[in-house]
């Protein structure tokens, strides 16, 4: 950029409050016991997490009765190593982050990848999650993409998933 | 802002011989208004886009919204409603920092995501790595013929694509789009008000948007089935059977690479996971059996919020032979398209030489 160029930041912040659902709220107690839990349709029989009290695509409302407890961990599908513009994104640090399939289901979380080195990450990947750390029983603030009370994702050591498991899967993932 | 929009309107006006008075509706389109960082700008930008006095009306589906603003405004011509209508839409990245709210801060916006849905792709397709070089280098070779890019780099090879500094991997700098400033209109009329011009009109065969829900559990960010919806309403309006064979070329929402391959699948112009062939093959350059975006597409300039409807106009000016240096030769019916959110809106027309 060249000289004559100024820029000025002026980032202004704005904390609000809202009531959360009973889903909500069930969602973000879990979260608290590291437990990750999901609304599963009556109709369609899809997983949403965190639920949201009704399935978009059916249009059914769904309640505690359609609560289930799905697994935190699973396969690293999909990743990219950020490196972030010093101009635009001051105190950001190169890191990994990447998209996790939870064991026995068809969602995907995005996440930052903890625990392993940029240059190591690779997909098939066996990851747990990394848990938000509740304030006062609620969910810190969060901006950017990505799961909801889930900071990221770190390796469980466990072997990788293989090639064809991962392409398997990411079928899986895309099949409405 | 009121002096892009000013622009594009008066050129477009000129274009096809008419004045303001002439127009009986403004469609307006922009990315959302936080870009800017100015409230429902169209506002005050009204009288700036001809449209004082006139009924107004703003589209809102993010970076596919000038594709929407281009279908609507041949929506109310089509309704009867109106018989000459102007769509204009823009984008002024230089007036805030759209870096930081597309980047995300620390957790990763919009490239992150991306970029993970292009690896995701690459891990389904097992395309080899230079394919999204490949992309970026026939677009920006493309864009040294096109007046209107922003973006050229005389001299552009895969090599210096390759040693370019790595953004959000597997994306380098010279395959992401940059940011831009900029505007873009076309005018519709009815068949009756059809300008008397030299130059013939853009017949519209085809139009269709689609949305999904960016939340939805079990949709896929590689191939999404509301791309695929909106392409396939696309083409029964235009009578299309066979899109690679019927269509003469394309101007597709390419803003990374990899995403050409990926919507050349999604749009129905190679089977699934056999996009990056295509490009391997060069079938999508400039002198291939399908050039995809001859005008050097978002790579080379990304005005958001016009994006799309550039895609739109691009394709039309292919159909009437007025794309100057980068007309591909003998185009009877091309396509236009845009995506925006979370590959979750989609927008394409088809547009033909001749009355359908």
């Amino acid at each position: 950029m060249s000289d004559d160029v100024k820029v000025l930041n002026s980032v202004v912040s704005l904390d609000y409050e809202r009531p959360p659902t009973r889903a909500a709220r069930r969602y973000t107690e879990a979260v608290g016991e590291k437990r990750l839990i999901a609304h599963r349709c009556p109709e369609c029989e899809r997983l949403y997490t965190p639920p949201k009290g009704y399935c978009p695509v059916c249009v059914v409302l769904t309640t505690d009765e359609h609560e289930i407890e799905v697994s935190p961990e699973g396969v690293l599908v999909s990743y990219t190593v950020t490196n972030p513009d010093k101009l635009h994104q001051q105190g950001g640090k190169t890191s990994a982050r990447g998209d996790v399939m939870l064991d026995g289901t068809r969602i995907t979380l995005m996440g930052e990848l903890d625990g392993v080195e940029a240059a190591d990450v690779h997909t098939g990947m066996r990851m747990r999650a990394v848990w938000v750390e509740l304030e006062d029983g609620r969910l810190p603030s969060s901006g950017g993409w990505g799961a909801v009370g889930i900071k990221g994702w770190e390796p469980t050591g466990e072997p990788d998933a293989s090639r064809e498991e991962v392409q398997e899967l990411l079928k899986k993932a895309g099949e409405s | 802002m009121p002096g892009l929009l000013r622009e594009a309107a008066t050129r477009a006006l000129a274009d096809a011989e008419l004045e303001w008075s002439d127009i009986d509706a403004v469609v307006f389109g922009k990315a959302p208004d936080l870009f800017e960082g100015v409230m429902r700008p169209e506002l005050f930008l009204n009288d700036a886009m001809g449209g004082a006095g006139k009924p107004m009306f703003r589209m809102h589906t993010a970076g596919s919204v000038g594709a929407h603003t281009a279908i609507f405004g041949a929506h109310l011509i089509e309704s009867g409603q109106y018989e000459c209508v102007l769509s204009i839409a823009f984008e002024k990245q230089s007036e805030t920092d759209t870096s930081r709210i597309l980047g995300g801060g620390s957790r990763g916006g919009a490239g992150v995501a991306f970029a993970s849905s292009i690896r995701q792709y690459i891990e389904k397709s097992g395309a080899p790595p230079h394919i999204g070089p490949l992309v970026a280098v026939k677009d920006r070779l493309n864009a040294l013929k096109n007046p209107h890019a922003q973006l050229k780099i005389p001299g552009i090879d895969i090599k210096m694509v390759e040693e370019s500094e790595m953004v959000v991997e597997p994306l380098r700098k010279l395959e992401c789009c940059p940011t831009s400033d900029g505007a873009g209109a076309i005018i519709f009329t009815s068949e009756k008000r059809i300008p008397k011009t030299e130059r013939p009109p853009a017949w519209l065969h085809g139009s269709s948007t689609r949305s999904e829900a960016s939340g939805h559990p079990s949709r896929s960010w590689v191939n999404p089935l509301a791309g695929q919806q909106c392409a396939a309403e696309a083409y029964a309006q235009a009578g299309i059977t066979n899109p690679l064979e019927e269509l003469d070329c394309a101007e597709i929402y390419v803003p990374f690479s990899w995403f050409e391959p990926m919507w050349l699948e999604n749009l129905g112009f190679a089977e699934e996971g056999q996009g990056w062939k295509m490009v391997d093959d060069d079938i999508t350059a400039f002198d291939g059996a399908f050039p995809v975006n001859a005008s050097g597409g978002v790579l080379s300039a990304n005005a958001i919020g016009a994006a799309g409807l550039i895609r739109c106009a691009e394709a039309a000016m292919q159909v009437r032979g007025t794309a100057g240096e980068h007309q591909v030769p003998d185009v009877r019916r091309a396509m236009g398209h845009a995506f925006g959110g979370a590959s979750q809106y989609f927008a394409i027309w088809i547009v033909g030489s001749e009355k359908p």
